[in-house]
This record gives C-alpha cells, structure tokens and sequence, in this order.
C-alpha cells in the first residue's frame, strides 16, 4: 500500500466521526497548550528574575577580596598576575575604607568606595540625578539615596554641586607601612546621586584614595572574556588564596530553583497528557471494534497485517499530531496576548514591562516530539490488535 | 537413491497438476475450552477453468473451507494448494499478497469500507497491491462502466440496493483481474431475478474468460452452473459428481494466468 493512500484512509475514517475526532484532537490539543504554556510561563518568569539580577555583562565579572586571610593581599602585583590569566580580560581594583560623611554639620556614617569608571561602566548603578565623575581623580563623590536622607536633604538636585567633607579612616592592612589607622580628612564636590543602598555608602573616583597611600585594595574585579571561562578563573583565583564571588552563582541559584519550578509545571501539564492519552486510547480501541468488519474486509481482500497497524498508527498520529500543532498554536497566542496585556497594563502604570511568556523554538520541538509520541504510544495496542484480527471472525461480526 | 528421487519426480508430472487442491483438511475451534471440529479431513482438487459450486446445509463447514482456500484461516491439519505450492507455509503477510494477486472474493453480504465511496471501494485491492492512483482510478472507472455502474461512482455503497451492492462487489472482486474468484452464497441475500443475472455473470466470467470459480450455496438451483458439483455435510465431503471436464490447453491455461497476474504491480 502507498503512504498516500495510507494517509488518505486514516483522514477519511477521522473525518467520518468529525465531533469525535474534534473532541480528542482537543484532548490533546489542551493537553499539549497546558503543558507548553506552563513551560513558557516558567522560562519567562526566570528569564525575568535574571534580567533583573544582572545583564550579559555582569555576568562575566567575578569578584574578588581577600576573605578572612592575613596572607594574601591585592596589590598592583597580584593584580599583574591575575590579568595574565587566560580568559581574563581586565582586573580593576576596588577599594572600601569606613569613613564618616558631614554635609553642613550633619553627620553620618558610611562606607566609601574607590571605584574606576572602568568599573562604573561594568556595574551601571543606577544614578538618580547628576552624573558619575568626571575621571578616576576627580575631587568628586557620589552619593546614595540613604546618605543622602540621613544628611536630612529631600531634595536631591539641592545637593549636587555642594561640598561634602569625609573622614576617611584607613586600616593599616591597606597601607603599605603603619602599624595604626589613619585619618583622613578630605572634601569632594557632589555630582551625582545613586540609587538604592539601604546603608549610607559614596563612590569616590579610586585615584584619590591610592593617592593617600593605599596599596593594598580591599577587592578587585575581574572581568573575563567569556561566560564560559568564569567557573575555570574563579578556580584558580581561589588556588591563589581569595575568596571569589560572581553575579553568575546567584544567577546560577536562580536558575537551578526556576529549573525545579519548571519541573514542578511540566508535571501538571504531564497530568493532563496523561488524561489526554487516556481519551485518545479510549476513542482508537472504539474506533477499531466498530472496524472490526472491515479489516476483515480488507484482510480478505489481501491487506497485510503491516499495512493494517499502519493505518491506525496514522490515524493516531494524525489525531496527536493535529493537537499538538493546535494546542501549541493556542498556547503560543495566548502567551502573546498575556506578554501585551501586561505591557500595556505596566505602560499605563508605570512600571518597567515584563514578558512573563518566553516561547524558545525547542519547547515548540518539544511540544511537537511529545505528540508524535503521545500518539505512537496510545496507537501502538490498537493498531498491533487490529492487525491481529481474525479475517474470518471478523466478517462474521455483526 | 537417486534413482528414487527421479522416479517421484516422473509420478508428479504425470500426474496432471490441480489448479486447486487441498489434502486432508482438518480445522477445528476453540470454543471455550473445547476444540470444536468443523473440517474433519477434507481432500478435493479443482482444475483449472472450472465452476465448482459447493453445497450443503448451513454449518456443515462450506464457508470456513472457502476461507481456508483464501489463505484465510490456517487448518488445523492438512494442506492447501496453489498450482502445487502449500501456501500455508507463507507468513501471513506473504499469503495476503498472494491473495491479492490470485484471488477474487464476493460474500453473501457485501463488506465496504464504509469511508470511501463506490468508485474508491471498487478500486481498493488495487490500492492495497500500491498500483498508483490514478491507474488503480482509471481501471475501477473502466470496470463500472462495464457493469453499468458509472453514474453511481460518487455515491457511498450503503446508499445502493441489495442487488447493486452485490454486483459492485463483483466489481471489486475483478477489478485485480484474479484468475481465481471465490464466492460465498453471492446470491443469499438476493431476489431470483437479480440472483440470475448474477449468477449469468459469474458463468461468462468461468465460460469466456476461463476463470475459475469456486462458490459456496446452499441453492440446489445453481447446479446447473457447475462444471463440478461437491456435496458437504457435517464437515465432510459427501459426494463429489463431475459434470464436465472444461477442456483447456496448457498453454491457454498459462495465458490466462500470466495475463491476470502480470497486469499488476505488485
């Protein structure tokens, strides 16, 4: 027997009983769309959580300190040795001092940061009003939200471009000879303001914090070429006895739990596969008891056995197949349609839009290999009975 | 030794080689947990060109014999052959392509494939050996219009009358050009005029065509068609009466056979 006519055949006994092949095509179509959908919710609920965690760029920055060690120390030496590293692209140091911020007699303690605009340029923290300094030793600060509200000044634009005095004490493990700490007193010009920060911290350019003395850096940051190289950089960085954090390991935490998350909604929507494969199962054996006349017929007339289960596995496959196409079509409409009435409703109000529906091509893949299967494993006991019908018996069937 | 092996094959071509045959047929079923015998042991040959009608009462075992010669129902015991050839020893796969190739069927009711229509019913065996489409559409068109079917090609079979659909399914039984065609009381659920004119058919089809036809009844009027009568009861063969002796050449016999299988493609 041709395919063709094979196929033709299955088409026809599937549009003989039009509302019972609708209804377990649709089976299978909801099935299917339920499980898609839920997978695409689950990849686009992480693809949210991530993008908010970090952007491709931090991801390939690792950071670096020295921990609870009195051995190891950053310096302009082991900073060489860690750029020469393969995989890594540039290391920039960072450094941290405790100090104490006064803007017209109030008073506030805080932590300042040494940070390079190379480092801004990694980081991109969130600047509210103002800019980010000029260069790395300019006289200029900036200044959180919390600095700024325990300074007692609402308005932010009030404050940029005054004077703000820090006391700056520096430890003498950051100093290349002291025994003591040391004080510091300096004044910077205010031009930007940083967002959020629930303790009160400035960015000061790093060059005015080496130019008091300090070699040893609190920190460093690294960053490698490829996100690929992160695992096997922060390996050798920890052989040289830091300590090394990275973006990526909170991404990777967050990954691991939405992976488990989707884990948790496939499962439901396998729940209503399993429902779906039982009514398709159910409608193939009732559709082969009420031909049982004729395969016999058509046994008599010389069909072989194979060709037989070859047309009840196409009509299975026909049924899984058209409900796998529908029920991912549906899913995929309706994941547009939930993205756009977000956006708009996040546009009306305000707030940043999500896309909370994330169709990547291999779950529609996916989808379209579990129907195949779904119908090759509920057509596989029918097709096999008919095929094993007696020709005889069954054209004595009434 | 050798010797032995010469002289067997010197017997079997003189003697003359049956068309049909089967050699102690038994075939019984399960029913429950008792075999029950239908065939109890059945020897029969059947020429070529021949028109055997086979009668006997309902249940005596007419039926599941015609089945067994379609390579239907393997026996119990004994064996069936084709031009010599045991075709219980093919898989079921092989025999049902033999099938196709050799034999024509018509049963009392006539079986559709409820989905199709008449011309595509007509044209289904054809299909079934993977003749191409459009040739295996021709070739039913052809044969309806033979039988005067062709304004009927669009319609489904159930919408046709008892008689209709009985000739139709002749149709379908032909339209493979089998030089075999079996038929299991074709007429039993006809009246006496459309029963004759298929009976007619049938007998142009063993006199002109020199099919040969094997046809179950229980009708003792169809033994004037019959060039061999066999008379069955209780799973036996009571009486066999040859009426004539159908005188066909070997070599006429080979055309016949050569023109219906080599039409089509397997």
């Amino acid at each position: 027997m041709k395919y063709r006519f094979i196929l033709k055949l299955a088409f026809r006994n599937l549009t003989r009983y039009k509302l019972r092949t609708f209804l377990t095509a649709g089976g299978v179509a909801i099935s299917i769309g339920f499980i898609t959908f839920l997978t695409s919710l689950g990849y686009g609920l992480q693809k949210v959580a991530t993008d908010q965690i970090a952007n491709m760029d931090a991801l390939k920055v690792l950071d670096v300190d020295t921990g609870k060690s009195k051995i190891v120390s950053i310096n302009d030496d082991t900073l060489n040795k860690m750029s020469n590293l393969f995989g890594v692209d540039k290391v920039y140091p960072v450094v941290s001092v405790a100090g104490n911020l006064s803007l017209q007699g109030s008073k506030v303690d805080g932590i300042v940061y040494g940070k390079s605009q190379d480092v801004l340029n990694i980081e991109k923290p969130k600047i509210l009003a103002g800019k980010t300094f000029e260069n790395d030793s300019a006289k200029e600060v900036l200044v959180n939200e919390s600095a700024v509200k325990k300074l007692g000044v609402s308005n932010y634009n009030d404050i940029l471009g005054r004077e703000l005095k820090l006391n700056m004490i520096l430890r003498p493990e950051l100093l290349a000879q002291s025994q003591t700490n040391q004080n510091v007193e300096k004044n910077y010009r205010i031009v930007g303001i940083l967002q959020d920060g629930n303790s009160p911290y400035v960015y000061l350019p790093i060059k005015n914090l080496t130019a008091l003395g300090i070699v040893n850096y609190s920190g460093a940051k690294i960053k490698v070429t490829s996100q690929n190289n992160v695992d096997k950089i922060k390996v050798l960085i920890e052989h040289m006895g830091f300590k090394v954090s990275s973006v990526k390991d909170t991404v990777d935490q967050v990954n691991q739990f939405f992976s488990v998350f989707r884990m948790v909604l496939t499962g439901f929507g396998i729940i209503a596969v399993v429902v779906s494969c039982i009514g398709m199962f159910n409608t193939l054996t009732i559709s082969l008891i009420e031909k049982t006349r004729e395969i016999g017929l058509m046994k008599s007339l010389g069909t072989t056995k194979k060709d037989i289960r070859k047309i009840f596995i196409t009509e299975a496959l026909l049924i899984g197949v058209i409900g796998g196409i529908v029920g991912t079509f549906l899913s995929f409409l309706l994941g547009v349609f939930l993205n756009t009435s977000i956006y708009t409703l996040a546009k009306s109000t305000g707030n940043t839009p999500v896309e909370i529906f994330v169709f990547p091509m291999q779950l529609v893949v996916v989808a379209m290999v579990l129907s195949i299967l779904i119908s090759f494993l509920t057509g596989a006991y029918p097709s096999r009975r008919a095929s094993r019908i007696s020709a005889l018996n069954a054209l004595r069937y009434e | 030794m050798v010797i032995g092996i010469k002289s067997e094959g010197k017997k079997m071509a003189s003697d003359l080689q049956a068309t049909l045959e089967v050699k102690n047929l038994k075939k019984s079923f399960l029913v429950g947990k008792t075999q029950i015998p239908i065939l109890k042991g059945l020897d029969l040959k059947i020429g070529f060109g021949e028109f055997v009608v086979i009668l006997g009462p309902s249940g005596c075992g007419k039926s599941t014999l015609l089945n067994t010669l379609l390579g239907l129902e393997e026996p119990t015991e004994g064996q069936v052959f084709v031009r010599g050839k045991n075709i219980y020893t093919m898989d079921e796969d092989r025999r049902a392509a033999f099938r196709r190739q050799k034999f024509g069927v018509v049963y009392q009711q006539p079986n559709w494939i409820r989905s199709l229509n008449v011309i595509e019913n007509v044209a289904f065996p054809l299909n079934i050996a993977g003749v191409h489409h459009h040739i295996a559409f021709k070739k039913a068109k052809d044969i309806l219009y033979l039988f005067k079917f062709d304004q009927y090609e669009k319609y489904y079979p159930m919408e046709l009358s008892g008689g209709q659909q009985q000739k139709l399914a002749m149709c379908r039984a032909l339209i493979a050009n089998p030089w075999i065609v079996l038929a299991d009381e074709p007429t039993g659920n006809l009246d006496t005029v459309t029963a004759e004119d298929l009976m007619y058919d049938l007998k142009v089809l063993n006199s002109e065509s020199r099919r040969t036809i094997v046809m179950v009844t229980h009708n003792p009027e169809y033994e004037r068609y019959a060039t061999k009568l066999v008379y069955m009861e209780d799973g036996l063969i009571k009486r066999i009466k040859q009426i004539a002796k159908p005188i066909i050449s070997h070599k006429e016999e080979e055309e016949v056979i050569d023109l219906a299988e080599g039409g089509l493609v397997q």
